[in-house]
């Protein structure tokens, strides 16, 4: 369920040139052509789509969906 | 008494340049502003870049925001940060020398970062127009 929330989302805001069905779910995106811009885009998407703040809760507890995690810390850390 | 000159070589050999560049969309920052509102402008920009460069109008604010994402994503690309170093877009942020030149301060991580890889100062150049913006870092650091 999740995993499909997040691909739907970087399909709206990663602005792949690729297939995103064709997407390994442990894929760098910046790899599969997502800019530096993007990974804001989706980072806040996810935020406010999850209601999480960076790869933490409002109260400091890591979010539990792991998928979820590392792709916002992808996002996050960048480079 | 050629002292000076000796010195000068030396520093000047032991002086390396790196440099940075990037290349934004002017469209993409307002499309971002569009959907994602304030919590973009407080990610990504510090309170003085978006005074600075609100100051003038919506057109012109899209192209300096740009323009910024765009240095700020030049100096990215000379910290190389690893992926397990936070380093928050408004650590980097793009301010005017008192010649009215652009420059940057960095603090948090990206101050540390540049400390550690020596580097002893940035320059940086900005520029926007039509479609596009793109930022040019330069820093200078000691082998």
């Amino acid at each position: 369920m999740i995993d499909s929330q997040i691909r739907e989302i970087l399909k709206e805001h990663a602005r792949l040139a690729i297939d995103l069905a064709a997407l390994d779910d442990a894929a760098d995106l910046y790899q599969a052509g997502m800019t530096s811009h993007a990974s804001v885009n989706v980072m806040l998407a996810l935020e406010g789509n999850f209601d999480v703040a960076g790869a933490e809760r409002a109260d400091g507890s890591l979010i539990e969906t792991w998928t979820l995690y590392l792709t916002i810390r992808h996002c996050e850390n960048h480079r | 008494m050629f002292g000076w000159l000796v010195k000068r070589l030396k520093l000047q050999q032991g002086l390396r340049v790196e440099v940075g560049a990037d290349l934004v969309r002017i469209a993409d920052i307002g499309a971002a502003l569009e959907t994602f509102g304030e919590r973009y402008l407080k990610r990504v920009f510090t309170d003085r870049e978006v005074r600075y460069c609100t100051r003038s109008g919506t057109d012109a604010a899209l192209g300096s925001l740009a323009a910024r994402f765009a240095a700020k994503e030049a100096v990215m690309k000379i910290l190389r940060p690893d992926a397990n170093t936070d380093l928050p877009w408004t650590s980097i942020e793009v301010i005017r020398a008192e010649s009215g030149a652009p420059d940057i301060a960095l603090s948090g991580n990206a101050a540390r970062l540049a400390k550690a890889a020596g580097i002893a100062r940035f320059a940086l150049s900005l520029s926007h127009d039509g479609d596009y913006a793109t930022a040019t870092a330069l820093a200078m650091r000691f082998a």
